[in-house]
């Protein structure tokens, strides 16, 4: 005898499926807009756009550090020409150049 | 293609899906209100429990990291919120908050029978009421039970046995008691 359900049907709240359904259609909706205004939805909402940012900062900073180190050898490379002209008396030197000469190398 | 397994409806639901959410609350709104019922042997409060737990899991959904393991989390905020409840309610002495009107039960035709099954729940040990929830009312099998209680399934089975005995004995009990009381009057 023990072997057969008891009938806990009275206590089942699915047992009404017009309350149910309106039951569960109002849950999903309070749950749907929860998970719209929570922290994590908002950051995997932004994500793509987050990255997208990062991604064009750091190929900007490597683009600029590019730039400026070539800028760099391309001066010292200038300078160095006009030192070795100035010491085979091929040219002379501006106010500037002078005071570079004597300060020396960096 | 229809979404079945918790995992492919968990990832719609991720992806903004309200009907996948439907299906998820519809499959697991019984387990979690069996849950809060062993607990709190107020059918109303124990609803009550069984949607703000799944409002607060599937809100936070993205916080579980293997969705395989939906089903014992979710069990155990349903545990957690329903404890909750009981020992806040101890603390305002059996005053119950205000419900929404849409979650009153409509069938008033069992309150006689539901009345009868709620008072001989309320003769069993705290185990043998889980389990013959699980069991009777959502048709959890054996391995599940014993899972989610840290028991054996032969454990699970024996108290089982011996809950259906009680409850019948107890339902019984109450019929035979109603009878005699319309006798004597």
């Amino acid at each position: 005898m023990n072997k057969n359900p008891i009938d806990l049907s009275p206590l089942d709240p699915t047992r009404d499926k017009n309350r149910f359904d309106r039951t569960v259609s109002a849950l999903a909706q309070r749950i749907m807009a929860a998970r719209e205004r929570s922290p994590s939805a908002v950051l995997a909402r932004a994500f793509v756009p987050l990255m997208v940012a990062a991604l064009l900062i750091l190929v900007t900073a490597a683009a600029g550090t590019w730039m400026l180190e070539k800028g760099h050898t391309q001066g010292a490379q200038k300078k160095t020409t006009t030192f070795a002209q100035w010491a085979r008396g091929k040219s002379t030197l501006n106010t500037w150049q002078e005071v570079e000469l004597i300060r020396g190398p960096k | 293609m229809m979404k079945t397994s918790t995992q492919e409806l968990v990832a719609a639901i991720q992806a903004g899906d309200q009907d996948a959410c439907e299906i998820l609350v519809r499959r697991y709104y019984r387990p979690c209100y069996a849950v809060a019922l062993a607990i709190l042997r107020h059918p109303e409060d124990a609803e009550d429990v069984a949607q703000s737990s799944l409002l607060s899991a599937l809100s936070r959904i993205d916080d579980l990291r293997d969705h395989r393991q939906f089903k014992p989390w979710l069990m155990k905020i349903t545990r957690n919120r329903a404890l909750t409840d009981l020992s806040s309610r101890k603390k305002t002495q059996g005053k119950r908050s205000s419900r929404d009107i849409e979650t009153m039960p409509a069938d008033h035709i069992s309150s006689t029978l539901k009345n009868s099954l709620l008072k001989a729940l309320e003769h069993l040990s705290d185990r043998e009421r889980d389990v013959l929830l699980f069991h009777d009312l959502c048709n959890f099998k054996h391995a599940e039970i014993a899972e989610f209680l840290l028991i054996s399934e032969t454990n699970s089975r024996q108290i089982l046995f011996t809950a259906r005995g009680k409850m019948r004995a107890l339902i019984e009990s109450q019929e035979r008691g109603g009878k005699n009381e319309q006798e004597s009057h």
